[in-house]
Parts: structure tokens; C-alpha cells; sequence
């Protein structure tokens, strides 16, 4: 599914660098237009007042007797169950936005880099926004911000090591960031009940296999029977925000986030503050049998 | 939750512990409500349920306080002959031991090689976004079902407003998470303040609280403690083996208490406690979970007047939607103060120890 884009208006349409169907695309030229239409590229993922996808009570279910059969296969090896007293496989098979990441290394925490101080820099400006906070100095603020998470000695650390140009580009950098987020997104109202920085992690085959992804922002209450929920999610460290990658992360968001729930999301869409677009997808049955053929591939490519 | 509950086969020393899986029944709240309030098991199971004074559980106290007097003297024993590991010398004063201390000992290998902690290693305590998380996001859950605040998000920015104040985080004083809150700059807090909406949203959105009776419900509030205090030898300085105390004290939490309806006996078992936890349920899980219940149970022997312990415990997983309800009875408790033990031999570096009597 595509958000419908804006309505015509030549400083958008331009220079916007939308990429495919899919893309709500704003550039840098376009920044100006976009701050007068801010608020609806939230309303838009929203769609307040429309009627909504009744969910079909056994997709959920199905999709995951389909995954375990598979994830059985993938974790015999390992030979575990998450039953109750019964021991975790030796390793676990983590398949991270639908692609394979290691085998028994998915929690393991790995020095920073460069690349990831920038994807967390870029996730706590976007944090502070859509939660309404104040961003007076972008790269001192989301430092600020950042300095409270649990790798917080780590972010700063390294920030003090970098030299004076670096820290000017790294200044730069989130300056850049904070201008595109704030000119596209506005804090979410509290009614819609916005979640910010939310894990998914779907255990398969008694945790021999993990499905694992992340949603930057969540809203919309559970479902009571239709698809409410919308999940956004920024590109991972340098990934771009649309392509193939970008839709396949969406596709196990939405997996992820069926399975969890009980309730497939009313939509998600991936977001890329250097380029402004935004990919959506409204997660219907095909779109979730794609998402589980993600994984089926990604395993069997094991 | 009712349509796939399943439960887990009662073989190897397990009793009858149910593993919710996701069920296909909308709203996900009506079902972790009905586990909640679901009524207390009947039979055998019922009057092994911990009533405060009966043989069982002064037996299980004993059986743990054996099982620690072991570890202690095993410990002893292990710095004596310079077998402990790297932080050999003085054993420490106090051993706290919570669900963390039981996933990490029981986990075994496996976990230490995830987190890249090994099960014995000790990280100090500070406050940062995701350990404050909790305490704030209960805070503004009370002040949600106090009616003071219509949404998570704005329930949060009312505690975070005055964190030491009548509707904040509690205890306030060096240390605490309302000086620490207070503390911060304003990104920082807005971090914060987003990390608990995202905590209290979960929790909110979990339960139809319109059918959970106020007065038998407690959301948060002060973890309960139960403490031992024993001592060993040590080696002195000049072959001396002087007797030094080490306390331990268990750390009962839960997320949100249920107690029984007041017609069903001052101190009769029922109600149940939820825990909201991190991640997936693992290998340790069914221990870590009945903690709560097993520090309910031996305050309640020493203490008449206390709570009742619950009738199950439940664990709720928000990142993967799986609960499990884990029934209270006699052998559960055993099992949960065998785990207790060893996590107290992992942290004291002493050898595995036995079972507790109890257990068998």
C-alpha cells in the first residue's frame, strides 16, 4: 500500500527523490513545503475516522504453525524448548527485519562504531519529536538524551575521542537529521497511544529460533478485533529507507508484530530521514505470507 | 489465552505449570484479565498453597535455610582452599537475590554467552533509562487508575512533573530514582519520560482494569524482602578461622498484586501476582517467576498479619505476547527455593549444591 501522497503541490513532487510506488519523498529543497504539511504524514499512517480491516481471527495462528514447522526444522539441531523447566537450545538461530543475523549471537553487545552513534543519534531525535520534546541543539540534546540509556558510557566515550572536524560533521550531522525530522513529524497525541523504541522478539521451536526486529514508533491500541496498530521504523545503521531491504524489514515488523499480538498492524512503513521518504505497506495476508517466505528463505539459507 | 493454554508435561520433578501461548482472541486484555482472576485451585494443590502456618512451609523454610547454610559453608571451604574464582577473599556481607540472580545462575552457559556476562559477575546498580522505566511507568499507571491522568504519555509527564511528590516514584533521598529524575536535564528526561510511556502503554493496554476490583489490587508499590543471615569460617590472616555473617535476603516483586476477595478468608491462598518481564521466557523462567510468591510465603510464616501468598504467579512477555501461569503449591515453592540456592552458591562462588529436602 502506498500513503497517498499530499496533495499536488510542485515544491513537493520535485526533487523529492520518492522511490517507487510506495515513497512519500521530501528533500532538502522541499523542507519548507513539508513543514506546512506536517501534520499529515502522521494522519496519513493514521488515517483517523477511517473504517478499518476486521482480522481474521486464525491468520495469526496460521502463520505461526507455518513458521514453527520450519523453525523445527532449523532448530533440531539445537534440540531445545522453551516448556518449563526444559533446557534453551545451545544455540539460537536469530532472523533479524526477516534476514539472518548469527547463529547464538543475537544478544551479544559489540563495540560501537561510528555508524551507530549516527543510527542513534538519528532514533533519539526522531524519539524526542514524535514525544513532543524540545530540541534546542540537536547533537547535545540527543546526547544528553542518550546519555541515560544502559550504553550511554560508550556513546560518550566516544564522542569524546572524536576529533574537532569530526565532532563539527558529527554536529552537522544531527543538525541535518533534527531539521528533516521536525519538518516531517510532529509529537503524536497521547490518545494515540505512542510507543517509542519498542522490541519485538518472537520465540519459534522453543527458542531454538528468534524472530527479532524494532519499531522506532508504535501507535494505535491493541486491537479489539481490527488492525489498529501502525509501526514506523528507521533505516539500520546506513541501510537505506527503501529498496528491497527496506521492504522486507517492513514485511517482518509486521510478522513479528501479527504473531505477538494476536492482530496483523493496520500499517507499516519505513522511514529515512536523509532522503525523507516513507515506504508503507498495509499488512494484509500476502503481505504477511511474504514476510514468512522472508524467513523460510533466510533459514534455509542456514 | 483459554484456547491454547497448554500444559507443560508434569515429568522431571515439574508440576503443573500452564505455558499461555498466543491465542487468536481479541482483545489479548481479556484474556490476561481472566488469567488473573481466574479462581484458586481447588484440592490437594489449594492447601499445599502456602497457608502461613502449616508443616509445609516450615519445612520448606528449613529446607532453604539448610540449603544456604550449605552454600555458605561450601563457599567457606572454596576461598579457604583457593579454589574460589578471581574475587576470592571476603565473601560479601549481603547476597541479594531477585528474578535477575535466578535467570543468570540458572540459565547457565548459555545466557552468560548471550549477554556476554558470566552468571556469577555482579554489575552495580544505576539508574539509567530502561531501570527507571519501571518504577516511573507503575507511578503513572496508579496516577492512570486514580483517574488523574486519561493517557499513558500524559500520566508519565504527571509524575515526572514532581518525582518526590505525593504522586511520583516514592522514596525520595540520595540513591533514589525521584533524586535521580530530578536530576537530569530536560532531554534526558524527555528520554526517560519516553522509555516509561513506552513501559506504562504495555502494561495499560494489557488489562481491562474495569474488572479488577480496587480495593484488592496493588499496582507497584515496595518490593517485599525475606532475609536469612548465617556465617562461616574464613581463613585469618594467621590461620585463624574467625565466623564472618553474610545476610541474604530474596526480593519478592511483582508488577501487579492481586489479593483475595475479602470473602474468601483473611489468609486463605488466592490471587495471583503478574510480573512483567524482558525479552522470552527461558529455562529459568518458572523459578524466577514464583520468587515473589515464595517471599510471600515464608514473610507470612514469620509474620501472621501479612499477606496472603498467591495462588499462581504470572509471568507477561509484551515483546513476544506470551504469559505464563505458573500455579503455587508445595512442590513449585521447593523448586523455587532450590533455585534460590543455587543462585546463592553461584554468587558466593561455592560449589552446585543438592536439592532442598523439599524438592524430591
Amino acid at each position: 500500500m502506498t500513503l497517498a501522497p499530499a496533495p499536488p503541490r510542485p515544491a513537493t513532487a520535485v526533487g523529492a527523490g520518492a522511490v517507487g510506488a510506495g515513497a512519500v519523498g521530501a528533500g532538502a529543497r522541499a523542507r519548507a513545503d513539508l513543514r506546512d504539511r506536517a501534520p499529515d504524514l502522521l494522519e496519513r499512517l493514521r488515517s483517523p475516522g477511517t473504517p478499518r480491516p476486521v482480522v481474521d481471527g486464525g491468520l495469526a495462528g496460521g502463520l505461526r504453525a507455518w513458521l514453527e514447522d520450519v523453525a523445527a526444522a532449523a532448530g533440531r539441531d539445537g534440540g531445545g524448548a522453551d516448556l518449563p523447566g526444559r533446557g534453551r537450545p545451545a544455540a539460537q538461530v536469530v532472523v533479524r527485519d526477516g534476514a539472518l543475523v548469527s547463529t547464538g549471537e543475537g544478544g551479544r553487545l559489540r563495540p560501537w562504531t561510528l555508524s551507530d552513534l549516527r543510527s542513534s543519534l538519528t532514533r533519539t531525535i526522531f524519539r524526542l519529536v514524535t514525544t513532543g520534546a524540545a530540541l534546542r541543539h540537536p547533537l547535545d540534546d540527543a546526547l544528553c538524551a542518550l546519555s541515560v540509556t544502559d550504553r550511554g558510557d560508550d556513546v560518550l566515550e566516544m564522542v569524546r575521542r572524536l576529533g574537532g572536524r569530526d565532532r563539527a560533521a558529527l554536529r552537522a550531522f544531527a543538525r541535518a537529521r533534527a531539521s528533516s525530522i521536525q519538518a516531517q513529524w510532529r509529537p503524536v497525541p497521547p490518545a494515540w497511544l505512542p510507543r517509542t523504541g519498542e522490541r519485538l522478539r518472537v520465540p519459534l521451536a522453543g527458542g531454538a529460533v528468534s524472530l527479532t526486529s524494532t519499531a522506532d514508533l508504535v501507535v494505535g491500541r491493541p486491537s479489539d478485533g481490527r488492525s489498529s496498530v501502525c509501526l514506523v521504523r528507521l533505516p539500520a545503521r546506513g541501510a537505506p529507507g527503501v529498496g528491497d531491504a527496506a521492504a522486507r524489514t517492513r514485511r517482518a515488523l509486521a510478522l513479528a508484530e501479527t504473531l505477538r499480538s494476536g492482530a496483523p498492524p493496520l500499517r507499516v512503513a519505513t522511514y529515512d530521514p536523509r532522503t525523507g521518504q516513507v515506504a508503507c505497506d498495509e499488512a494484509d495476508g500476502a503481505f504477511l505470507t511474504a514476510a514468512v517466505l522472508d524467513v523460510v528463505g533466510a533459514l534455509e539459507r542456514r | 489465552m483459554s484456547q491454547s493454554t497448554m500444559a507443560a508435561p508434569c515429568g522431571d520433578g515439574l508440576s503443573g505449570v500452564c505455558a499461555t501461548t498466543p491465542d487468536a482472541r481479541l482483545p489479548r486484555a481479556a484474556a490476561l484479565t481472566d488469567a488473573l482472576l481466574a479462581a484458586a485451585p481447588k484440592g490437594a494443590a489449594q492447601r499445599d498453597a502456602a497457608q502461613p502456618h502449616d508443616a509445609a512451609v516450615a519445612a520448606l523454610g528449613s529446607d532453604l535455610v539448610r540449603g544456604l547454610t550449605g552454600v555458605l559453608a561450601a563457599a567457606s571451604r572454596a576461598r579457604r582452599a583457593g579454589q574460589a574464582s578471581s574475587d576470592a577473599g571476603r565473601p560479601p556481607a549481603l547476597v541479594r537475590i531477585g528474578h535477575y540472580q535466578i535467570a543468570s545462575a540458572l540459565g547457565g552457559p548459555e545466557r552468560a554467552r548471550r549477554t556476554g556476562r558470566g552468571a556469577g559477575a555482579v554489575r552495580p546498580f544505576r539508574w539509567n533509562s530502561r531501570t527507571a522505566r519501571r518504577t516511573i511507568a507503575l507511578a503513572a499507571l496508579r496516577t492512570g487508575l486514580d483517574g488523574r491522568a486519561p493517557t499513558p504519555s500524559e500520566a508519565v509527564g504527571l509524575v515526572l512533573s514532581d518525582p518526590g511528590g505525593p504522586f511520583g516514584v516514592g522514596r525520595v533521598g540520595p540513591g533514589s530514582c525521584a533524586d535521580w529524575v530530578a536530576s537530569l536535564a530536560p532531554p534526558a528526561r524527555a528520554h526517560v519520560a519516553a522509555e516509561a510511556t513506552t513501559w506504562a502503554t504495555r502494561l495499560w493496554t494489557a488489562l481491562d482494569w474495569g474488572r479488577l476490583d480496587p480495593g484488592s489490587l496493588a499496582v507497584g508499590g515496595a518490593d517485599r524482602w525475606w532475609r536469612w543471615s548465617g556465617s562461616a569460617p574464613e581463613a585469618g590472616c594467621n590461620g585463624e578461622h574467625p565466623h564472618r555473617p553474610c545476610r541474604v535476603a530474596l526480593r519478592g516483586h511483582a508488577d501487579v498484586r492481586l489479593t483475595p476477595a475479602s470473602g474468601a478468608g483473611g489468609s486463605s491462598p488466592g490471587g495471583a501476582h503478574l510480573a512483567v518481564l524482558d525479552g522470552e521466557p527461558g529455562a529459568s523462567t518458572r523459578q524466577a517467576l514464583l520468587l515473589s510468591a515464595l517471599v510471600d510465603v515464608l514473610s507470612g510464616a514469620r509474620s501472621p498479619g501479612a499477606a496472603p501468598p498467591p495462588a499462581r504467579v504470572i509471568g507477561w512477555w509484551p515483546d513476544c505476547g506470551r504469559a505464563w501461569v505458573v500455579p503455587v503449591d508445595a512442590r513449585s515453592l521447593a523448586g523455587a527455593a532450590n533455585a534460590v540456592v543455587t543462585a546463592a552458591a553461584t554468587l558466593l562462588g561455592a560449589d552446585a549444591p543438592g536439592e532442598c529436602a523439599g524438592d524430591r
